[in-house]
């Protein structure tokens, strides 16, 4: 094992790790109780209200093909709404970096997809666009929108002034200072912009499934949850809850890792 | 006429602040001229003015024929490529790509930096950063080179190793240059004639001419005449400088 990997584990797996299992130890006494004999310290908390850690597991397991086609469901509806913010978004920045004119009107518009609550216009999304995949993605898309046009706007227009000036001196045509400076610039800005959406979109997911969940046989995370709720089915609730945290971590380590490998060039000293 | 020439050049900031008042100078092809003086004496936008990158408000500039280039106050290097893709970039620019290869090979060799070709600009320290950026500049083979306080960011003894690398590159390739400077032993050590600027509003003061022949050693620094030209300068500066306290 070289240094670097050991230092890996040592510096940034084993303490999450630690602290993770510290937690269901915590978690497992808290459901359960603390005893000694006839001595009762904590007497726990009943299963309907917080199951025990083993429980959610055997949950989650019984469960299992549910969970997983809920979540490759919910999955493909955040990719959906990411892919098409990350391509719409970089149009939207794309044209705000050409006119100040256009960016100036349309910018405040833009604000609202990151103030208005998508609790409010769900059910404006399901009027206009049915139940199902379509809303559930749009929903997602809403959501993650907003970060791809800030970042990109940012990245396109926010250069080095001495850069301009050498692009002037030289006599770029608007093209090449576009080409060449422009949107390598804004590259960098564009993926932190993508992380950020990433992992909203996950949420947006959910949140569209809450209120548009796929009727019928096969359903996602979102509608999982509302659904075990209803139905006291508490362990498997907390087993969604985590599918959806999971799914949310795998979809922003992908973008992150993506990222990281891109972005090799113009990361300064890392 | 291939010299560059201003007369009556004057810029006022829309705000009403004068930044340039009146001034006039010339200097003949291939010479080595420095602008020197105080931060916020104009200096800077004069140099800007003679780029065009800035137009005057009163007076008019005439600049010698042949390409011009500018050497920022940071290396201004693009992140994203490579020392030998930045040192190409004017070349791309000006869609001038005959034989680029082998002429930015030949500036990577003048600037000693052949080996570190395919590094990216993060890689390397400021002063070899400050390398690429002037061969960046002198890629276009330029008429004219405007050097806006480019050593000013390096620690000494790097900045000196510069001026010497950049006294024999412009004694190689005979282009006019105007070198802006706050730094006195700088501006005495590489020019043929400096100008004592002035604040509030910018202007020429004083006008030195420094008689050293080139090829210039850096024993140079150490001897008496030249510490004794630097002290005049110093001189003419904080003259200058009370002269426009006591005007403001």
């Amino acid at each position: 094992m070289t240094s670097h990997s050991r230092r890996f584990i040592t510096h940034y797996l084993l303490p999450p790790l630690a602290l993770f299992i510290l937690f269901l130890v915590a978690w497992h006494f808290y459901a359960a109780g603390i005893r000694f004999g006839e001595t009762v310290i904590w007497k726990g908390t009943p299963a309907y209200f917080v199951p025990r850690p083993s429980a959610v597991w055997e949950a989650a397991r019984e469960g299992r093909e549910k969970l997983v086609t809920a979540s490759l469901l919910t999955a493909s509806g955040a990719l959906a709404g990411f892919g098409a913010s990350t391509l719409i978004g970089a149009v939207i920045a794309f044209i705000f970096s050409q006119s100040l004119l256009i960016q100036r009107a349309a910018y405040p518009y833009a604000i609202f997809l990151q103030t208005v609550p998508i609790v409010a216009i769900a059910p404006l999304i399901i009027l206009w666009f049915g139940s199902g995949f379509t809303a559930i993605a749009i929903s997602a898309f809403i959501v993650s929108l907003f970060p791809i046009i800030a970042n990109g706007t940012h990245g396109l227009t926010a250069i080095d002034p001495q850069a301009m000036e050498l692009f002037a001196i030289h006599r770029a045509t608007r093209w090449q200072k576009l080409t060449k400076l422009r949107i390598p610039n804004s590259i960098p800005h564009f993926v932190t912009g993508m992380r950020t959406s990433s992992g909203l979109s996950v949420i947006g997911a959910i949140v569209g499934e809450f209120f548009a969940g796929f009727p019928g046989e096969k359903f996602g995370l979102g509608y999982l949850i509302y659904q075990t709720s209803g139905q006291q089915k508490i362990a498997l609730l907390f087993a969604a809850i985590i599918c959806s945290t999971l799914l949310g971590l795998a979809i922003f380590a992908a973008v992150g890792i993506a990222a990281r490998l891109l972005l090799r060039r113009w990361v300064r000293g890392q | 006429m291939n010299s560059l020439t201003t007369q009556s050049l004057s810029l006022t900031f829309p705000n009403g602040v004068e930044a340039l008042h009146d001034v006039s100078f010339s200097c003949g092809e291939s010479s080595f001229l420095s602008l020197l003086g105080p931060s916020g004496c104009g200096k800077s936008t004069l140099l800007r003015i003679i780029a065009e990158l800035i137009k005057p408000t009163e007076g008019s500039l005439q600049r010698p024929a042949g390409e011009l280039s500018f050497v920022f106050q940071a290396p201004t290097l693009l992140p994203w490529r490579t020392v030998r893709k930045n040192v190409q970039l004017p070349l791309e620019l000006s869609r001038n790509t005959r034989e680029a290869s082998e002429r930015v090979n030949e500036m990577l060799e003048l600037v000693g930096l052949r080996q570190f070709a395919n590094a990216y600009p993060h890689e390397l320290s400021g002063g070899m950063q400050m390398r690429v950026s002037l061969a960046r500049a002198l890629v276009t083979r330029p008429r004219l080179l405007l050097l806006d306080e480019p050593f000013g960011a390096l620690d000494d003894i790097t900045r000196q190793r510069l001026n010497e690398e950049l006294l024999t590159l412009w004694q190689r390739d005979k282009f006019t240059a105007v070198f802006v400077t706050h730094n006195v032993s700088e501006a005495v050590f590489l020019s043929q004639r400096v100008l004592v600027m002035t604040p509030r509003p910018g202007r020429i003061h004083e006008i030195f001419d420094i008689p050293f022949a080139y090829p210039r050693e850096r024993q140079l620094r150490a001897s008496a005449e030249f510490a004794q030209l630097c002290g005049a300068l110093s001189n003419s500066i904080n003259e200058g400088h009370e002269h426009a306290a006591a005007h403001a």
